[in-house]
C-alpha cells in the first residue's frame, strides 16, 4: 500500500512539475539539440520561435533570449537573402539586448554579440567587414575579461582570426594557438547548467583541425 | 480499498490528459494564398506552441482548457491573434496573416545625397574605400570626387560639383564651417585637402537640395563628423617616398587623445618623374593635428580637433605676355580648432552645438612683389532637435560666423596697397522631419541669413520629399534655394556685392539590394546675381557687378555592387551635364571653362586572398573641355581633347620585425596619356597678331607613391 501511493505521489508530483518549471528547461533543451544536430533553417526557426514562447512567459530569465539570439544569428547565416540576413540581424540584435539588461555582466552574452557582429560581416564582407570587425573584437575582449575559462571566447576569436584576411591581421596560422585555447578551455568548461550555453566544442576541434593541417602545408 | 484509492489516484492524474487533449490542426496562408513557414503558434500567455511546417501547416496539441488566445507571429506579417474555445476537441483552422506595412524606419532623404562610412545602409562609400582610394593622390577625400555629380577637373583640385565652382561647395566639420578647407591654390596645381579622411567616421557628400542647416554654398556641402571615440590604442608610423606621417591615440575610460605628425617634401619624386612646371622649391607641408574628446554624463560627447598646416612652394611661370618665367612663391599657414559638444537636455531635447576658429596666413611672392592675405574667422553654432511624436521631428538653431580679411600688396617698389573688410553673418533655421504616411516622408525648412556687409537677408526655403516604392527603393524628390557671398577675392575690392542664388530641382530613385547599389538621379539648377566683372579693371570696385547668371541641368548615375564577384567590389558612376553660365568676365553665355559635359569613373577593388594583397584599380574619363581661342574667335569655343586616367594601386599585408606593416604602392595614369585640361593665352597677341598658346598641363605626366605604414599596437584597423 505504502508502495503504491509512494508510486502515485511521484507519477503525480513529477507531472506537476513538469507542468511548472523543468517544462521550460526540457523543452528547450530539446530545440537545441535539434538545431545542433542539423545546420539547418527550420530547426533554428523552430529554436527562435520556442525561444520566443518561453521568453514571453519567463520574462526575467536571459536563456531563453539568449536563445533566441543564439538562434536569428544562426538563421542570418543560413538566410541567402540579404534582406532577410539583416531582418534576423536586427531581430538578434534586440533579443540580445534585452538580455543584457537582465545580465549584464555575462560573459556569454558578450560572446554572442560577437557572433551577431560576425553574422553582419557575413552578409557584406567588404562594407560590413571593416565596421563590424572592431566591434566583433571588443565584445569578445569584454567576455574573457567577464570570464577568462569560457572557452567560446577563444572558439569565436579563432574563428575570427581565421577568416579575417591576412590583410587585415588574420588568417589560418595566428588562428592555431587561439584554437589550442579554446580546446584546452572547452576540456575544463562544465555548465552550469543543462541549459546553460554549451556548444562550440566539435566546431573548435574541427576548424584546430583544419588550421593546423593549412599551417603544416605553409611550412613544407 | 485500496485498489479504489489507487484508481482514483491514477483517474484525478489522468484527468488532464484525458478530458484535456485538444489538438489544433490547421494551415497559416498570406492573403495572397500563399503557405508561410516556420510561422510561431502558441497559447498567450503560455510556452505551448508550434512552428508551420514548409507547407505552412501546423499541428498543435495542448492539455490546456477553455477559452484561450491563439497566437500566429512571424517575421514581416502582422502578429495574428484568435479566441479559440478547447475542450477536448479538434479544431480545424486556416489562419490567414498580412504582410508588414512597408515603413519608413527613419526620415531618408536620397535625392542629392550620398553617405559614406555611417552605420547606415545606405553608405555608399566606407572608410576603407577612402584608405585604400586609387585615385587622387595624397588626397584620399577625393574618393568623393569618384561619385556621380563631380567633374574631373585636374587643374583645379577640391570638388566641382554640378557645374559649380569649387567655391560653391563647403565643407563642414562636425557641423561647422570650414572655411579654408583645401591647400592654397598656385597655377596649373591642383588644390588637396587639409584633412586626413581617417579623422572621420562618417561623411554625407550632399550633391545640390540639401538641409536648412547649412548655407552658403550654391551646389552642395560635404559633412565630415570626427571620430567619437577611437576603438583602442593606436601607434602608427608610416614612411611614403615623399614623407613620413607619425600617428598615435591613447584611450581612456571617459576620455582620449590622438595626435599625428606629417611631413612632404615632394622634392624627391619630382627629381625622378619629369613634372611639367619647372619648380624653384617643390611643395613641402607640414602638418600637426592633436584631437581630444570626452565624454560628459551618459550621452554627452565633447569633441575638440585642432589641425595645423604649413605649405611651401616656389615655381617658375611662363608669362605669355612678357615671354620670359615669373617666379611663384607661396607660403601658407593654416591653423583650424573645432570643438563641439554634443548632448541631451532635459528629457528629449538632442543639443548640438560648437565653436570654430580658423587662422590662415598666405603669402605670395609674385617676382619681387608680395602678396600677404590674412583671414580670420570664428563661428559659434547652437541646434536643437526634438522628436515632438513617432512621426515629427524638429529642428532649429543658429550661427554667428565672423570673418575678417586683409589683402596687402607690396609691390618692390612704390606704396603698398591695403584692403580689409569685417564679414559677420547670422543664420538662422528650422526644420522638420514628418513621416506624412507609412510610405512617405517630408523634411520641410528653412533658412534665413543676415549679411552686415552686403546689408541683405537671404531667405532660403527647403523641402524634399521621399516615398518608399518597395522594401528595397525609393524615389526622392527636392527643391531648395541657395545663396551665397560672392568669394572674398572679389569683396575685397567690392565690399558691397550681393549673394549670388542658386534653385535646385532634383528627382532621384534609388534602388539598395543584395549589397548592390542603383541610383539614378536628374537636376535642374539656375543661377542668378552671380558676378561679373572687367578683367581689365579688376581692381577698380565699379568693375564688378551681381548681373551674372546661368543654369545647370543633368544627369547622375551610380551603381555600386559587392556581391557578384567574389572578394571583388565596384562602382560606376557617370554624369551628365549641360550648362551656361554668362559671369566672370565671360564675353557670352557658354559652358563654364572648368567643366566636361561627360564625366565616367569605375573604381575596382579586389582582394587576393593567396599573396594576401589588396588591388585598386581606377579609371576615370571626362570629355573635352571648353575654351576660348582668341586666334580664331572669342565668341566660339573649342573643346580640348578628352581626359583620361587609369591608376592602380596595391596594398600588400606583412609582418616586419614581428609588426603589422602595410606595404601600398600607387602609380597614376598606367597608360602614360598625355591629358590637357586647357590652354592659356596672353593679352596681346604677338608683332604677327597671333596669340601663343600653351596647354595647362597636369603637375605632372605620371605619379608614383611607395611607402609603407607600420602599426605598433598590433592589428591596422582600417
Amino acid at each position: 500500500m505504502k508502495k503504491i501511493i509512494f508510486i502515485v505521489v511521484i507519477l503525480l508530483s513529477a507531472h506537476n512539475v513538469n507542468a511548472i518549471d523543468t517544462l521550460y528547461y526540457s523543452v528547450l533543451r530539446k530545440s537545441i539539440e535539434q538545431a545542433h544536430k542539423d545546420y539547418k533553417m527550420e530547426n533554428y526557426r523552430q529554436l527562435a520561435n520556442c525561444s520566443e514562447r518561453i521568453l514571453l512567459v519567463y520574462k526575467d530569465d536571459w536563456l531563453p533570449y539568449y536563445y533566441g539570439a543564439y538562434a536569428y544569428a544562426n538563421m542570418s547565416f543560413i538566410e541567402t537573402d540579404e534582406n532577410n540576413k539583416e531582418t534576423f540581424c536586427d531581430k538578434a540584435r534586440d533579443l540580445l539586448n534585452d538580455a543584457m539588461k537582465i545580465k549584464p555582466d555575462e560573459s556569454e552574452l558578450f560572446v554572442l554579440r560577437s557572433l551577431v557582429c560576425f553574422a553582419r560581416m557575413a552578409i557584406s564582407p567588404m562594407i560590413n567587414g571593416p565596421l563590424y570587425l572592431p566591434k566583433a573584437n571588443n565584445a569578445l575582449n569584454d567576455a574573457e575579461r567577464l570570464d577568462p575559462e569560457n572557452p567560446r571566447v577563444y572558439y569565436m576569436r579563432g574563428k575570427s582570426t581565421m577568416n579575417t584576411p591576412k590583410f587585415f591581421g588574420g588568417g589560418k596560422e595566428l588562428a592555431l594557438p587561439v584554437f589550442e585555447k579554446a580546446l584546452i578551455k572547452f576540456r575544463e568548461f562544465k555548465p552550469k547548467s543543462t541549459l546553460h550555453p554549451s556548444w562550440g566544442k566539435e566546431d573548435a576541434e574541427r576548424l584546430y583541425k583544419e588550421c593546423r593541417r593549412d599551417s603544416l602545408k605553409a611550412e613544407n | 480499498m485500496m485498489k479504489i484509492i489507487l484508481l482514483i489516484f491514477l483517474f484525478i492524474w489522468q484527468i488532464p490528459s484525458l478530458f484535456g487533449q485538444t489538438s489544433i490542426k490547421g494551415i497559416i496562408l498570406t492573403d495572397k494564398d500563399q503557405s508561410v513557414p516556420g510561422a510561431n503558434i502558441y497559447f498567450k500567455g503560455t510556452i505551448e506552441g508550434t512552428n508551420s511546417d514548409e507547407n505552412g501547416r501546423f499541428l498543435l496539441s495542448t492539455d490546456l482548457t477553455g477559452d484561450q488566445i491563439l497566437v500566429v507571429s512571424c517575421i514581416g506579417y502582422k502578429t495574428y491573434e484568435e479566441q479559440v474555445e478547447l475542450q477536448n476537441n479538434q479544431i480545424s483552422l486556416t489562419v490567414r496573416i498580412s504582410q508588414n506595412d512597408i515603413e519608413l524606419k527613419e526620415v531618408t532623404v536620397y535625392a542629392g545625397t550620398f553617405e559614406a562610412g555611417d552605420k547606415k545602409k545606405s553608405v555608399v562609400l566606407n572608410r576603407l574605400d577612402m584608405a585604400t582610394n586609387p585615385i587622387g593622390f595624397g588626397d584620399a577625400l577625393s574618393v568623393i570626387s569618384t561619385l556621380p555629380g563631380t567633374s574631373n577637373a585636374g587643374d583645379e583640385g577640391g570638388l566641382i560639383v554640378r557645374g559649380g565652382e569649387q567655391n560653391e561647395t563647403k565643407t563642414f566639420i562636425d557641423g561647422l564651417l570650414v572655411e579654408s578647407p583645401y591647400t592654397a591654390k598656385m597655377p596649373s596645381v591642383p588644390v588637396r585637402g587639409r584633412f586626413s579622411p581617417m579623422l572621420f567616421r562618417g561623411t554625407v557628400f550632399s550633391t545640390g537640395g540639401y538641409s536648412a542647416e547649412y548655407g552658403q554654398a550654391l551646389s552642395a556641402v560635404l559633412l565630415l563628423n570626427s571620430i567619437d571615440m577611437p576603438e583602442k590604442d593606436e601607434t602608427g608610423i608610416s614612411v611614403f617616398f615623399s614623407g613620413a606621417s607619425f600617428n598615435k591615440s591613447n584611450k581612456w575610460e571617459k576620455s582620449s587623445l590622438s595626435a599625428s605628425l606629417q611631413y612632404v617634401n615632394m622634392s624627391p619624386v619630382y627629381g625622378i618623374m619629369n613634372s611639367n612646371i619647372k619648380w624653384d622649391h617643390a611643395p613641402e607641408n607640414f602638418s600637426p593635428m592633436i584631437a581630444y574628446r570626452h565624454k560628459a554624463g551618459e550621452r554627452g560627447l565633447l569633441k575638440v580637433l585642432t589641425n595645423f598646416s604649413m605649405d611651401r612652394s616656389s615655381m617658375y611661370y611662363r608669362n605669355l605676355d612678357t615671354r620670359l618665367d615669373d617666379i611663384i612663391s607661396l607660403k601658407n599657414s593654416d591653423l583650424f580648432i573645432v570643438s563641439s559638444y554634443r548632448g541631451v537636455a532635459g528629457k528629449d531635447w538632442i543639443v548640438n552645438s560648437g565653436i570654430s576658429y580658423n587662422y590662415d596666413n598666405e603669402k605670395i611672392k609674385l617676382n619681387s612683389d608680395d602678396i600677404v592675405t590674412i583671414k580670420q574667422s570664428y563661428e559659434v553654432k547652437l541646434s536643437l532637435t526634438k522628436p515632438v511624436n513617432e512621426e515629427i521631428k524638429i529642428k532649429f538653431g543658429a550661427s554667428l560666423f565672423h570673418d575678417d580679411y586683409s589683402r596687402i600688396y607690396m609691390p618692390y617698389k612704390g606704396d603698398l596697397y591695403k584692403w580689409k573688410f569685417r564679414n559677420p553673418l547670422f543664420a538662422t533655421f528650422a526644420e522638420t522631419e514628418i513621416k506624412l504616411f507609412k510610405r512617405i516622408s517630408a523634411r520641410i525648412g528653412g533658412r534665413a541669413e543676415v549679411l552686415s556687409l552686403s546689408d541683405e537677408v537671404c531667405l532660403s526655403p527647403r523641402i524634399s520629399l521621399a516615398y518608399k516604392t518597395s522594401v528595397n527603393s525609393q524615389v526622392s524628390m527636392g527643391y531648395g534655394e541657395f545663396s551665397e557671398q560672392p568669394v572674398n577675392e572679389y569683396l575685397v575690392y567690392n565690399s558691397n556685392l550681393k549673394s549670388g542664388h542658386a534653385g535646385h530641382y532634383i528627382i532621384n530613385y534609388q534602388l539598395t539590394k543584395n549589397s548592390r547599389i542603383f541610383r539614378i538621379e536628374a537636376y535642374y539648377k539656375n543661377y542668378s546675381g552671380l558676378v561679373k566683372y572687367d578683367s581689365l579693371y579688376a581692381v577698380a570696385p565699379e568693375a564688378y557687378n551681381n548681373n551674372g547668371w546661368g543654369y545647370a541641368r543633368g544627369i547622375d548615375l551610380f551603381y555600386r555592387d559587392s556581391k557578384s564577384i567574389k572578394n571583388g567590389d565596384f562602382w560606376i558612376s557617370y554624369s551628365f551635364i549641360d550648362s551656361k553660365r554668362n559671369y566672370r568676365d565671360y564675353g557670352f553665355a557658354h559652358a563654364p571653362f572648368f567643366i566636361s559635359k561627360h564625366n565616367l569613373s569605375i573604381v575596382y577593388k579586389y582582394y587576393i586572398s593567396k599573396t594576401d594583397s589588396y588591388i585598386s584599380a581606377g579609371y576615370e574619363y571626362a570629355s573635352g573641355r571648353p575654351y576660348i581661342n582668341p586666334n580664331i574667335d572669342m565668341s566660339s569655343l573649342g573643346s580640348t581633347k578628352s581626359y583620361n586616367n587609369l591608376s592602380i594601386s596595391i596594398f600588400h599585408f606583412t609582418k616586419v620585425f614581428g609588426k603589422f606593416t602595410m606595404i601600398f604602392a600607387q602609380v597614376s595614369n598606367l597608360l602614360g596619356r598625355e591629358n590637357i585640361f586647357g590652354y592659356r593665352y596672353p593679352k596681346y597677341p604677338d608683332e604677327s597678331g597671333v596669340y601663343e598658346s600653351a596647354p595647362v598641363l597636369p603637375v605632372s605626366r605620371r605619379f608614383f607613391l611607395i611607402g609603407l605604414f607600420v602599426s605598433f599596437s598590433g592589428k591596422p584597423e582600417i
